[in-house]
């Protein structure tokens, strides 16, 4: 058996995904096609896409391989993006599939590529999630590379594939989904709100929505409220986003349930899509671990790709302070995330909500690492170190040098004194920072740098690529 | 000023205890033998970071906070941290930092809300809290009655003298406790052989009951997972228990012992929780859910 139509959830991704009644086959079981496979293309939102979606069942006959092929070189010649449907649940691969991996990889970066789950992505289908820029998987979804035999061998743990890989697994700890949809409508739901943040393919531009002109709007009251004074207490990051976007929903999240630190997603600010990375100061301070880094890397990166602008928001305790020999290679994935800020040619809009030290106002959006405006929000503070750190190394010093250890009441007003200079009015005119701004006015500057930088261009040197720090 | 701060003149006040607020360091240890528990902090690593957080020594007692609620009154400036369950913080109204170092001037009243994750916060304050210790220990141990009351409003707390080293950073930028299932790691023994299937532990979830305090959580089994079922009802001699056993009554729910555990048990123990995961059990609220597993493998 070689499988048989797509099965009921990939049906009902396609449904959701596509303007009722656009969808025209290419290769279709249904009409004399291979079976295994069903291909075509339709519109969403008007705008061309092309869709693979799998059979449940054993492995694909090389025909269906070819099926898949043919979609995805007619969505390279066209400029569409691509949606591919997982849904193999026997093991094996068909013969072909590595032609499958490259004409992924070919792909990259031309044309937006999704993958929805709904079945089983395993063995060597496992990688061609990671070769898609957006995973989304249904609740029942899995996807592992490794044999279960094998790893439970290796292991002494009896686990199934949905145990290596379950989507609720690829959810938050792997990060591997953006997004974990209740079912195959849900998922083609979203796919759908995510490619309108898109444009067609790398030649064009993400789609622009009419909206009454920011500029006329009366500055933002309430989102002033909603900011504590002290700079370590935590707030709500995605209200503050929603009151900067154009509508009040919090922004389409990717990867919400992994490395919550850091906020990934689109949203809208004067009809334009947006890439924003908002680092969250209610979980564990805003701080940034190797998952963050690398999430927001790879988030920035494909934002890149595709010209969608990439808003900062900093506010954070800093990157985790770490062993070189942590998990994750916490410094390598710092150094992502700061090379895919220097080698955007994106716009790029930085805010300072809160606090930025150290090596993170560097690694999130900095002026000198290439970011085309940098404002600051009055109660941001930025330094080498967070003003209780500062001090704690001036006593030092001083106790070195014989001097008296100060009470904590004096300890205290040199904090302050510390956190006082650490203000975004230094920081602008040390050259971090170019302007302070108001959060209830914050909107217009942004939407008056958009305009501003919506046709920058950057050349980039002659070279074949050059080495992510990967 | 630094004279009066270094011999211990800090005071801070018990304005509300919330629904349980004890003083806890790192116990009684070595005293089993007179039949005196450990005891002690149920979150050692958060308690720990609270300490470190204000310059304090390890040691050091601080406040262990049931679900939050607490609020107390700075008579002198003060720094604290607050750890553990992530609870909203206040200062005078105004939202403070969690896992921070925040400065509570003379007269100010810091606020801890209702934990949203997590069973106990931690307040330390620069210094320690200086209540006068009991074998040892400043760590009240609820099922022995022994070591400081419970905190009660109008409670008058000193303040130990300032340390040495002064706070280092700020925030402290770690994760807030698993809202989800926990996982924890299990040694089976030393009364597996007293059940059927030992390793029925390791099938599934279970869910922590509201009979969940300081000398143990009673688990209960969701509906359709398999039992623990006890092989005989042969009662055993009361035997030494510890930190994180599961000991069985004939109903086959464990109770997963925390600090004030007693110091012998009478039923069987199938596991016990290794000692690196007592910090994550402590953590858990009634209503959430453990899995199990093997910290051995065969």
């Amino acid at each position: 058996m070689n499988g048989g139509p797509p099965g009921g959830e990939a049906v009902a991704v396609l449904a959701a995904l596509f303007d009722p009644g656009s969808f025209a086959p290419l290769s279709d079981p249904a009409a004399g096609g291979p079976p295994g496979v069903l291909t075509g293309c339709g519109t969403v939102a008007g705008r061309g896409v092309c869709a693979i979606a799998q059979a449940p069942g054993a492995v694909p006959e090389p025909a269906a391989v070819d099926a898949e092929l043919r979609a995805r070189a007619l969505a390279a010649r066209t400029g569409r993006p691509v949606v591919t449907v997982h849904d193999a649940t026997g093991a094996g691969t068909a013969r072909g599939f590595g032609e499958l991996v490259r004409g992924a990889v070919a792909l990259s970066g031309v044309v937006p590529q999704v993958a929805v789950v709904t079945g089983a992505a395993d063995a060597e289908r496992a990688l061609l999630l990671p070769l898609a820029d957006v995973v989304v998987a249904t609740a029942g979804a899995r996807s592992a590379l490794a044999d279960p035999a094998a790893a439970a061998v290796v292991t002494g743990r009896e686990r199934d594939a949905a145990g290596l890989g379950g989507a609720q697994l690829h959810a938050s700890a792997t990060g591997r989904a953006a997004h974990v949809a209740a079912g195959g409508a849900e998922a083609g739901a979203f796919v759908r709100e995510l490619l309108g943040h898109l444009p067609s393919s790398n030649l064009a531009t993400p789609p622009r929505l009419p909206v009454e002109p920011v500029a006329g709007e009366e500055p933002d009251d309430e989102l002033e409220a909603l900011l504590p004074v002290d700079p370590a207490a935590p707030y709500d990051v995605r209200e503050v986003l929603a009151h900067l976007a154009d509508d009040e929903d919090a922004p389409l999240e990717l990867h919400a349930r992994h490395a919550g630190g850091v906020l990934t997603g689109f949203t809208r600010l004067d009809g334009r899509s947006l890439g924003v990375v908002a680092t969250d100061p209610a979980v564990a301070g805003g701080s940034l671990d190797a998952a963050a880094a690398a999430k927001a890397a790879r988030f920035v990166r494909f934002c890149d790709a595709f010209g969608v602008p990439v808003l900062t928001l900093v506010d954070t305790a800093g990157f985790v302070p770490a062993g070189e020999d942590d998990p994750g290679s916490p410094t390598a994935a710092a150094a992502q995330l700061v090379y895919a800020y220097a080698e955007a040619s994106v716009p790029l809009l930085t805010v300072v909500t809160g606090r930025a030290h150290g090596a993170a106002l560097l690694a999130l959006g900095s002026r000198h690492v290439g970011a085309d405006v940098v404002l600051a929000w009055p109660r941001a503070r930025l330094g080498a170190r967070d003003a209780v750190a500062e001090v704690a190394g001036e006593v030092a010093q001083e106790v070195a040098g014989g001097g008296a250890r100060p009470g904590t009441g004096e300890w205290a007003q040199r904090v302050a004194r510390r956190e006082a200079l650490a203000s975004p009015g230094a920081a602008v005119r040390a050259g971090d920072v170019d302007a302070v701004v108001e959060p209830g006015r914050t909107r217009a500057h942004l939407a008056r740098w958009l305009e501003a930088l919506e046709r920058k261009a950057v050349t980039p040197p002659a070279r074949r690529h050059g080495n992510l720090p990967l | 000023m630094s004279g009066a701060a270094a011999q211990g003149a800090g005071t801070l006040e018990v304005v509300a205890p919330g629904p349980l607020t004890t003083v806890q360091d790192l116990g009684r240890p070595g005293a089993f033998r007179w039949g005196v528990g450990a005891a002690g902090v149920a979150d050692r690593r958060s308690l720990g970071l609270a300490n470190r957080l204000v310059g304090n020594p390890a040691g050091h007692a601080a406040l262990e906070v049931l679900l939050g609620g607490l609020v107390v009154r700075a008579r002198t400036d003060l720094v604290l941290a607050v750890t553990g369950a992530a609870t909203p913080v206040s200062v005078d109204g105004a939202p403070a930092g969690w896992s921070s170092a925040l400065v509570l001037p003379a007269g100010s009243a810091l606020r801890l809300g209702t934990a949203t994750a997590g069973l106990r916060a931690y307040v330390a304050v620069r210094g320690g809290v200086a209540v006068p210790p009991v074998l040892g220990s400043r760590s009240r141990d609820t099922l022995a009655g022994l070591g400081p009351d419970p905190l009660a409003a109008g409670d008058v707390l000193p303040v130990g003298p300032e340390p040495e080293q002064l706070p280092r950073l700020r925030t402290a930028p770690v994760a807030a406790p698993a809202a989800g299932t926990v996982d924890l790691r299990v040694r089976l023994g030393p009364r597996a052989d007293r059940f059927t299937d030992p390793g029925a532990l390791f099938a599934g979830t279970w869910t922590v009951t509201a009979q969940c305090d300081r000398v143990g959580a009673r688990l209960a089994r969701p509906a359709g997972q398999p039992p623990l079922e006890r092989s005989t009802t042969a009662e055993l001699a009361p035997e030494g228990v510890v930190l994180g056993a599961l000991q069985v009554p004939p109903s086959g729910e464990p109770v997963l012992f925390g600090p004030d555990h007693p110091v012998t048990g009478g039923y069987p123990v199938v596991g016990v929780v290794r000692d690196a995961d007592a910090d994550l059990a402590a953590q858990v609220r009634p209503g959430q859910s453990l899995r199990f597993h093997p910290a051995v493998r065969a």
